[in-house]
């Protein structure tokens, strides 16, 4: 038995009907079926859009390694240079006033991150990051008090962006205590200010709205609550220095008001404030600020799910992976980091 | 065609498109199965699953690629739900349909058909697979390299050993 007898009985098998070629009868079944599966399908669902009519006819007209290494690197530099040269100021301006779910969202955040990146002082680009946030927390403050379509979701969005900020801050003053505890003194001062105006436009914000609506507003004036309780442990934890320029008095006094203002907010909490409280009494301001911290970073934690701007599509077939052409994956969303647990000073944000 | 079922949503180019794989789909998958109705159903199933991927927008490199990757998943995902897989089935009725006078017509070569059914179910899935998919389905070596995840070097290995492989079972009777 040779090599080229074995292969030729292989290929022979092609047509013995049942193990190289399917019933015809059966083929044509499902055909049917499938074909009218589908059908129900297209009636269920609407086309595709323009767009990706547009990217397939790029990708048929050009071979895959041009469209990747040349037409695509091309394109994307030439809409750069355009984005850069001709419209870019145009278009961020116009970008200024977006919304989230809005087209030009995207660019303002862009824009904003390419302006941050391009700060080199790490306490300017802290500074320029609370800029941000105060942005983020009028988008709030703008989508609860407007009628726009989807309101409830993209509020929901926009305190997602929110929260998304205040971590990028917290982050930064973090990083910013190793390297200059005084800038960062400097920043928790300006956090704890603009916290408190953030709040105040947020509580005039979003009366008239529905509890959805809210709900997300609540949830963003947790998140500045958290963002200032926060910003003053930075000050309590550097108390002896110079930068922090408040006497012990005026710093108990605003760790009072903290309780105070938490306590209004949350009055479930009263067990956590009084001790609290009776730490405040004791001079242990830190220890205060700690208990305050569970209980803002407890009401900033119940921040509601974000509601999809649109539908989602599903991803994948099932269970079926594809290594040859890829997959889609999933990016989550950052959230804030609670406060310490036990004692602000021995962890300090 | 592929333009037309992934951006028109034309269901009879799709029609089209399983016309040109469905019988290589079948054969694919029939050498992996155990019987005639799950090759069946899993063909099926496999362009069931095209037209939702071609739908979710996903680049396409190789749509026979595709397909077969499509078969080659849900065979595996059969089995694995399978506990008492029998390794070398000799199911009579295959034999029956396979040595039928029709098809025996078509078998023109000294080798019986259903001795190289069996002698192929014997080979390992991976010498099984190549040596469908190269002389059953006639593809290149390239083009196989594609669907097994191989260079086309390491593809090419591969079909001469399976095909070394299958020759030493047909030599040993007893095993068939």
């Amino acid at each position: 038995m040779t090599d080229r007898e074995i292969k030729n009985s292989l290929r022979a098998l092609q047509g013995v009907r049942g193990i190289g070629d399917p019933d015809d009868a059966w083929k044509r079944r499902t055909r049917e079926q499938l074909l009218s599966k589908i059908m129900q399908d297209l009636m269920a669902s609407p086309a595709a859009g323009w767009s990706f009519a547009a990217s397939e006819w790029v990708r048929l007209l050009f071979p895959q390694a041009f469209t990747r290494f040349v037409f695509r690197p091309a394109l994307v530099s030439v809409g750069m240079l355009g984005a850069l040269l001709g419209g870019w100021v145009t278009t961020v301006s116009a970008s200024y006033n977006s919304l989230p779910g809005d087209r030009l969202y995207a660019v303002k955040i862009a824009a904003e991150r390419a302006q941050a990146n391009l700060v080199l002082n790490p306490g300017d680009r802290v500074r320029l990051r609370v800029e941000f946030l105060g942005r983020r927390v009028e988008e709030v403050a703008k989508i609860a008090e407007r009628q726009v379509p989807g309101k409830a979701s993209k509020a929901s969005v926009a305190v997602e962006k929110m929260k998304e900020e205040i971590s990028t801050v917290q982050e930064q003053i973090k990083t910013l205590k190793q390297s200059k505890p005084d800038q960062a003194v400097e920043v928790a001062k300006l956090v704890d200010r603009k916290a408190g105006e953030f709040n105040v436009l947020l509580s005039s914000s979003g009366r008239e709205a529905t509890a959805e609506v809210q709900s997300a507003v609540k949830a963003a004036k947790d998140l500045m609550t958290d963002a200032s309780v926060q910003a003053v442990a930075v000050l309590v934890e550097n108390r002896g220095d110079a930068a922090v320029q408040i006497s012990a008095s005026a710093l108990k006094e605003k760790v009072q008001e903290k309780i105070t203002a938490v306590a209004a907010e949350n009055p479930a909490e009263s067990v956590a404030l009084d001790e609290a409280q009776k730490r405040l009494a004791k001079d242990d301001l830190a220890g205060a600020l700690s208990k305050v911290g569970e209980v803002t970073s407890r009401a900033a934690s119940s921040t509601p799910p974000v509601l999809p701007l649109v539908e989602t599509v599903p991803t994948s077939a099932n269970s079926i992976t594809l290594p040859l052409f890829g997959q889609v994956t999933g990016s989550g969303t950052s959230s804030t980091t609670p406060l310490p647990d036990k004692n602000v000073s021995s962890t300090p944000r | 065609m592929l333009y037309q079922a992934r951006v028109r949503r034309d269901p009879e180019a799709f029609g089209k498109i399983y016309d040109a794989y469905v019988s290589r789909i079948y054969r694919f998958i029939y050498f992996k199965m155990q019987s005639k109705e799950e090759a069946e159903d899993l063909t099926s199933e496999t362009f069931a699953r095209l037209w939702k991927y071609l739908q979710e927008g996903k680049p396409v490199k190789h749509l026979g690629a595709l397909t077969y990757q499509i078969a080659r998943n849900l065979v595996s995902d059969h089995y694995r739900g399978q506990t008492d897989r029998m390794i070398l089935s000799t199911d009579a009725i295959r034999e029956e349909e396979a040595t039928e006078p029709n098809a025996a017509a078509a078998f023109d070569t000294s080798i019986d058909a259903a001795t190289l059914e069996r002698s192929l179910r014997l080979l390992k899935d991976e010498y099984r697979e190549a040596l469908v998919l190269r002389y059953l389905d006639e593809l290149s070596p390239k083009e196989i390299a594609v669907i097994l995840g191989k260079n086309s070097g390491a593809t090419r290995v591969l079909i001469h050993r399976a095909l070394q492989a299958l020759r030493v079972v047909m030599r040993t009777p007893s095993k068939i």
